[in-house]
């Protein structure tokens, strides 16, 4: 059972969290956004667009690198945090809060069942700090 | 105690020269144009159409010679560069500039060559590309180089369509460029670049591509795979053959992405290895300068059956009795590859030429960047070709040198400390990081001994990468010193030490978080 407000992580560190019905929130692991680094730019998700699981929905430019943002299960993106454009440093400030990433509908709550939740991701990222 | 180049000294503040103007001030005397009053239009115009002469004069800073001379000396002196530091910046192969190749660039009668000369009267200089093309093939087993690209990212975006140009004479449309995790970044943006689909294809944990894996992605959909090798680790796929068999038996091509030459110049020929196509990057391999946007050359060479897609305009070597001919306009007979020998010491004559119907077409305004192109030659000229081997050679064993000294002061964090690397070597973090040291710091600390920082943070799936690519240059000397300096960081540095650094430079740490959002352009 998903339930509201829990987290929900994937192998590639986004997390996704319900907030009612069939909608979710997505962002960045707290791990993720310190492994970058100062976020300076994010490219975001395009509203209303459906993305496959795994696929390529941003990406995210630190003072280290750019990264990608993957979809973690099949879904629809509803809207986008715009505020991320200007002030993208959110996602080091509260990424599981005012950073998140964009809003999504998920129409099975199955398939977020297969993600990490809050300690299992622990233990995840833990190890895979220096894999 | 180590001697460390070090950053000790003045360093002189300067204002851009806009800031520095007074107006009247010259540093040239320009003559009088020769015009007369009876020369110009009624408009006051010369040979100019009125149109295009500005109302206003342009903003031009208003500055003597000397001004000039001590604004860009300055600026240099804050620069860390391959002339005054060890620059053992990985992935980018950034060599010494032999000052023997400046030297040629500098001849008269090559530094003044206009690009619009008419054929006829650049003989010598259509010879130097053409014997340089032959060397270039000499070195890498493959028919023929096109010098329109003028980078490494402008090559593989050449390269890909002259693949493209391939299948659409064949009726076949191909749309997938296979490109393994471990290439070069360039590569999936120039696929996309050329109207095809990259498809990543994960790397195993050498970092090196499995024929096996790539099994999985092989369809009659795949023009083609982009594969750096040595790959971005510095490690050399093994399978390369292999790659190769599975990818023409399929009917698709291998680009190699020859950012990494450097590590078997001299010493292989890609096309042993089944390589179909690859640029090298005058800029990195052979010796010319690097940076800053330009200069370069991303010299594209392919196999036989590619060659007639090649952009134009090239270097047609053709017999002929004399100059004359062409001067006449008359049409000389090509040469025939196998009848070079009934031509020995017959006169060549070397023409521009577009005559390539199923060309790509034109990349550049000219033939080519033959500043870049003259600087490589002299390079590989004043080696020799018994020589150029050495290049490589050396090269890996410097690598392979601060792998093994560095692996002992930085336990753990050498992720391919089984093997032996090619021409360069990457870290992981982990070690530095038990000593409270992250990677940027390292970077940063290294300044202020007198070395110009490693790549950092490349590859990305190296935690905390510190990627190392000394080049063939640089003496036992030198190594021993720049391993001295990790070594006294990792063991001396303190923390509050690490976080200001570097302190010697003129500019010290910036916010890098505000010069990427608010950046400060002044010009």
């Amino acid at each position: 059972m998903i339930k509201s407000g829990s987290f929900y992580f994937s192998k590639s560190h986004e997390w996704l969290s319900k907030d009612s019905n069939n909608k979710y929130r997505i962002g960045i692991s707290d791990f993720a956004q310190s492994e970058l680094g100062d976020v300076v730019y994010i490219s975001l998700p395009e509203t209303g667009k459906t993305y496959k699981k795994d696929a390529k929905i941003g990406e995210i430019e630190s003072v280290k690198s750019v990264s990608e943002i993957y979809a973690p299960v099949d879904l629809k993106i509803l809207s986008v945090n715009s505020k991320l454009n200007d002030t993208p440093e959110l996602i080091n400030q509260d990424p599981k809060g005012a950073g998140f990433i964009a809003e999504a509908e998920i129409s099975n709550d199955s398939d977020v069942e297969g993600l990490m939740d809050e300690n299992k991701y622990k233990a995840f990222a833990e190890s895979s700090h220096h894999e | 105690m180590a001697k460390f180049p070090g950053i000790k000294g003045i360093f002189l503040d300067e204002n851009p020269l806009t800031e520095q103007s007074s107006k009247g001030v010259s540093g040239i005397g320009i003559p009088d144009c020769g015009l007369k009053k009876s020369d110009l239009r009624k408009d006051g115009s010369a040979y100019i159409d009125s149109k295009y002469i500005r109302k206003n004069p342009p903003a031009l800073p208003e500055v003597s010679e000397p001004a000039v001379v001590r604004h860009f000396t300055r600026l240099s002196s804050w620069n860390m560069c391959v002339d005054t530091v060890f620059y053992p910046l990985g992935s980018c192969t950034m060599k010494y500039n032999p000052k023997i190749n400046e030297k040629i660039a500098s001849l008269e009668n090559i530094k003044n060559l206009h690009p619009l000369t008419p054929a006829n009267l650049i003989q010598p200089v259509l010879k130097i590309v053409d014997e340089f093309n032959n060397i270039l093939c000499g070195l890498t087993g493959l028919a023929e180089f096109s010098f329109a690209p003028q980078a490494g990212a402008a090559g593989e975006f050449a390269g890909l369509k002259v693949i493209k140009k391939y299948f659409e004479l064949k009726g076949e449309n191909r749309k997938t460029i296979l490109v393994p995790d471990s290439s070069h970044g360039t590569n999936p943006a120039s696929s996309v670049l050329a109207g095809f689909t990259p498809a990543e294809i994960k790397t195993g944990k050498a970092g090196t591509l499995d024929a096996e894996e790539l099994k999985k992605f092989i369809s009659k959909d795949v023009a083609g795979i982009m594969i750096t090798n040595p790959n971005t680790f510095g490690v050399f796929e093994k399978d390369i053959k292999k790659i190769a068999e599975i990818m023409h038996k399929n009917g698709s091509f291998v680009y190699m992405d020859g950012a990494n030459f450097n590590a078997f110049l001299g010493n292989v020929k890609v096309s042993d290895m089944g390589i179909d196509l690859i640029q090298l990057n005058l800029h990195k391999t052979f010796s010319t300068p690097h940076g800053g946007g330009g200069p370069g050359s991303g010299a594209l060479g392919v196999v036989e059956s590619l060659r007639e897609f090649l952009p134009v305009p090239y270097v047609k070597k053709t017999a002929g009795s004399n100059i004359a001919d062409i001067n006449a306009g008359k049409k000389t007979s090509s040469v025939d590859k196998n009848s070079d020998k009934k031509f020995r010491g017959a006169n060549f004559v070397y023409e521009l030429s577009d005559d390539r119907k199923n060309s790509i077409g034109k990349m550049t305004p000219f033939l080519c960047n033959f500043a870049v192109l003259i600087r490589a030659y002299a390079y590989l000229l004043s080696l020799g070709r018994d020589n150029i081997g050495s290049v490589s050679e050396i090269a890996v064993l410097n690598a392979n040198y601060v792998k093994k000294k560095l692996g002992k002061i930085l336990p753990g964090s050498d992720p391919f400390e089984e093997g032996t690397c090619m021409h360069e070597c990457v870290f992981s973090d982990k070690s530095i990081e038990e000593s409270g040291i992250s990677t940027v710091e390292l970077a940063k600390l290294l300044i202020d001994y007198g070395f110009h920082p490693p790549t950092v943070y490349f590859p990305k799936n190296i935690h905390g990468a510190i990627m190392i690519e000394p080049t063939e240059t640089e003496s036992v000397r030198t190594l021993d010193n720049f391993i001295k300096a990790v070594r006294q960081i990792k063991f001396k540095t303190k923390k509050s030490k690490a976080v200001k650094s570097p302190q010697k430079t003129k500019v010290g740490r910036v916010n890098e978080v505000l010069a990427n959002k608010q950046p400060i352009f002044k010009y």
